[in-house]
């Protein structure tokens, strides 16, 4: 998830915020000139006064709400792509492209680039793997190694994926 | 909490609102310097270098200063379950400036490292009541490419991910398995997934190095 769809997340986050400890917020239309990197000075004021407001209410005794809010964070905006790694993975990928997996994790780094291992199709395989023995402390490599349930393949990740929001790196 | 005053940490970068990528919820990723392995593909092949260099961008920060870094997503991380990931480098590396931020900042923030595991297993004791997820990046569960790839062995990492499972629910743990151009292949993989299910890991991902 990346700029303007980051950006909607957030705003719709804020909003939930509001609405649940009922505080005025009034969604107004993004005027930043810049690239979007999902944030900005203005949306970083409004979540600001949201915090101010919280504070208030606390200070007040009221409670705050704020836990579970952001559950289905992944699906609050549309075009981002959710994958369920621990659940069920093969099933839900079958929406592959829909915005329809809820309650998962979805990776902005890799929109779009999410598919089902498929253990009988090698034809991306390479051959200039190392060969040696596969470590196995008293687990059988050969048993299970034909099942793919539950494991996904992320293409084009790598370690740590790139700076693509605001960078806190000056020392 | 004077011992915590003196702990500090070799800060690189915080990379922020980050949305269900490094554990759940909102993280803001917390870089720091080291790492015991030398990984041909490493693509933050900076923080291998010794931190006594001058040259280095990165800082030595206190446990509050690290707070004061990432602490204006407060809100975001309440809200949706999210919070820090100490990532590097090798996270476990600090493992006792995570603990003892974790402690100092108990309030409400998820705490989630992504590591290699390839450190003393001490390291990973001093964190374990505090961190949500482990994102371990594996390499290769094959002893040879291992070595080949990081210049270790990864003994210690088996040691540590069985210790690790019999420590934490499964739910907590993701394990990351690559493909390493000119090291493994697809057959490579394969069996590392095979022997990580044998062992009780249920999280499992696939994903390829960048040459």
């Amino acid at each position: 998830m990346r700029g303007k769809e980051k950006c909607k997340a957030l705003k719709k986050l804020r909003k939930q915020i509001a609405e649940e400890n009922v505080i005025a917020y009034a969604v107004s239309e993004c005027t930043f000139q810049g690239e979007c990197k999902g944030t900005c000075p203005k949306c970083e004021a409004e979540l600001r006064y949201l915090e101010r407001e919280l504070e208030v209410r606390r200070t007040m005794g009221k409670t705050v709400a704020l836990v579970g809010l952001g559950v289905g964070l992944s699906t609050m905006t549309t075009g981002c792509l959710a994958v369920d790694i621990a659940e069920n993975v093969v099933d839900r990928v079958s929406a592959f492209g829909a915005s329809i997996l809820d309650g998962t994790v979805a990776d902005p780094e890799l929109e779009g680039d999410v598919r089902v291992v498929d253990p009988d199709d090698d034809k991306n395989s390479t051959e200039d793997g190392i060969e040696g023995e596969v470590q196995n402390p008293g687990y059988s490599s050969e048993e299970d190694t034909s099942d793919w349930e539950g494991v996904i393949e992320l293409e084009g990740d790598v370690a740590v994926p790139e700076t693509d929001t605001e960078e806190d790196g000056e020392s | 909490m004077e011992e915590t005053k003196e702990l500090r940490y070799p800060f690189v970068n915080a990379m922020k609102l980050r949305m269900e990528m490094d554990g759940a919820g909102i993280t803001t990723l917390v870089g720091g310097m080291g790492c015991p392995l030398d990984c041909k593909w490493c693509i933050n092949s900076y923080v291998k270098k010794k931190m006594h260099d001058e040259q280095q961008n990165f800082e030595w920060i206190t446990i509050d200063e690290l707070y004061e870094k990432v602490k204006e997503h407060n809100l975001y991380f309440l809200a949706t379950g999210g919070g820090i990931t100490f990532g590097g480098g090798e996270s476990l590396l600090h493992a006792s400036f995570i603990a003892a931020f974790a402690r100092k900042y108990n309030n409400g923030w998820k705490y989630n490292i992504e590591t290699s595991l390839n450190v003393p297993k001490t390291m990973l004791e001093e964190v374990l009541p505090f961190i949500n997820e482990y994102i371990v990046d594996i390499k290769s569960m094959n002893p040879t490419i291992y070595q080949a790839y990081t210049g270790m062995n990864n003994e210690q990492v088996l040691e540590n991910l069985e210790y690790l499972l019999k420590r934490v629910s499964p739910d907590k743990i993701r394990v990351k398995v690559p493909f390493i151009p000119e090291f493994n292949n697809e057959s490579d993989q394969k069996e590392s997934v095979g022997i990580l299910k044998q062992m009780g890991i249920e999280r499992i991902e696939l994903f390829s190095y960048i040459k």
